[in-house]
């Protein structure tokens, strides 16, 4: 009887070494290279459809955004901090849309034409509540992520990426409603697959 | 707890660890896209090359320029580098009313452009707004000596299609600001860079 034991507990190890036989890392790699597979892929679309549109390549795994147009590079802006919570099973690329820009110098149609500067009260401008100090830029896109400066604190419970204030102003003049967005999620941990 | 019994439930902990060593970690781990076969490393790499390849083929590998109008920022650029960078001056964002409700805005615009045409030593035709602006009113004929101007744009001009061009500027201490009346303004040294690495079809990126 122990003799079968020990035989057991001897083929239970070499099961166990089997199922990790695969280097963890191998397929947290191959994950990546898909989604900047789906990115390209996207990209090329895109471009062919219209040469002229801005777009956006927010590449989370370099932590850098590019804005380009018809495969022409224009700038490269640094991502300083982001507030993302991706699931990993939903870490694949993503085709977002440009909504809306909030400018501090938004006009309000019900206040004679009046600036927004520093309002904090919500105000609708595009069919949705939006909160938050009005003296700093945010980039709205769908599905939800938000474009801000990493000064200010985002809306809770919005997925957000903080960059330089400086870089927030360049795109908000880059941007028109509708311009399109591909993000790379970030590459998921050996752990995180394991998980 | 007798001897037999331990036994018992220790062979029978070792037989679940055994089964249970055959499952699969988690479902990425086995297959991070159930809908389809994953290729191997060395497939992914091979594709991701062709379509990088593919997506530079969609761009031009000649120099660019880019404007940035919120900085007043000008560069001529490849892909992979900046040839020069120069602080430029755009539009003032302005509006003018002229006689007969003519209005003018002085905006930089927006968008994907080409230079159509290079001029060395441009004479600058003065549009109906520039008399307005003085409260002058415009000569009738398009080609009336009053309008012609010698020395405004510089020592070149990279026309982008109606009306707006890349030119010189008689006061250098005003760029890097929004004063313009929609063109991009230059210093003579950056506006003859700018001038000898482009060439008529170079892609121009306002934003």
């Amino acid at each position: 009887m122990r003799l079968l034991f020990y035989l057991l507990l001897f083929l239970s190890g070499f099961g166990t070494v089997q199922a990790v036989d695969v280097p963890p890392d191998t397929t947290a790699q191959k994950i990546s290279l898909l989604n900047r597979q789906h990115a390209l892929e996207m990209e090329i679309d895109l471009v062919r459809k219209d040469p002229q549109q801005f777009y956006l390549v927010l590449d989370l795994p370099a932590a850098e955004i590019y804005l380009k147009s018809g495969a022409f590079l224009l700038r490269t802006i640094p991502i300083h901090n982001n507030r993302l919570s991706f699931p990993v099973q939903a870490q694949e690329t993503a085709l977002l849309t440009f909504t809306a820009h909030i400018p501090p110098v938004t006009p309000e149609p019900g206040n004679h034409g009046q600036r927004l500067r520093g309002r904090r009260f919500p105000l609708d401008f595009t069919g949705r509540m939006i909160e938050g100090p009005r003296d700093q830029s945010r980039l709205y896109f769908y599905p939800s992520l938000l474009l801000q400066p990493e000064e200010i604190e985002s809306p809770p419970g919005v997925q957000a990426l903080m960059l330089s204030q400086s870089d927030i102003k360049a795109l908000g003049s880059a941007l028109q409603s509708g311009d399109k967005a591909i993000l790379i999620p970030p590459s998921p941990a050996p752990d995180e697959v394991l998980r | 707890m007798s001897k037999s019994s331990s036994i018992r439930t220790g062979a029978l902990c070792a037989l679940v660890v055994f089964c249970s060593s055959f499952l699969p970690a988690s479902p990425l781990e086995s297959d991070p896209r159930p809908s389809q076969p994953v290729p191997s490393r060395q497939d992914l790499e091979i594709t991701i090359a062709a379509l990088q390849d593919s997506l530079n083929r969609l761009a031009d590998h000649s120099p660019y320029i880019v404007i940035n109008r919120v900085h007043n920022n000008l560069q001529v650029r490849t892909r992979f580098q900046v040839l020069s960078e120069a602080v430029c001056a755009t539009g003032s964002g302005k509006i003018l009313r002229g006689p007969r409700q003519k209005t003018w805005a002085f905006n930089t615009p927006r968008g994907s452009f080409k230079i159509l045409r290079k001029v060395e030593n441009p004479i600058w035709a003065k549009p109906e707004w520039a008399f307005a602006e003085r409260g002058k009113a415009a000569p009738v004929l398009p080609w009336a000596f009053e309008r012609l101007d010698l020395t405004t744009l510089g020592d070149y001009a990279l026309e982008l299609g109606d009306g707006y061009e890349i030119h010189g500027t008689l006061y250098p201490y005003l760029l890097g600001r929004h004063i313009t009346h929609g063109c991009i303004r230059l210093n003579d040294k950056d506006l003859k860079a700018a001038y000898t690495l482009s060439r008529e079809g170079t892609r121009v990126f306002i934003y």
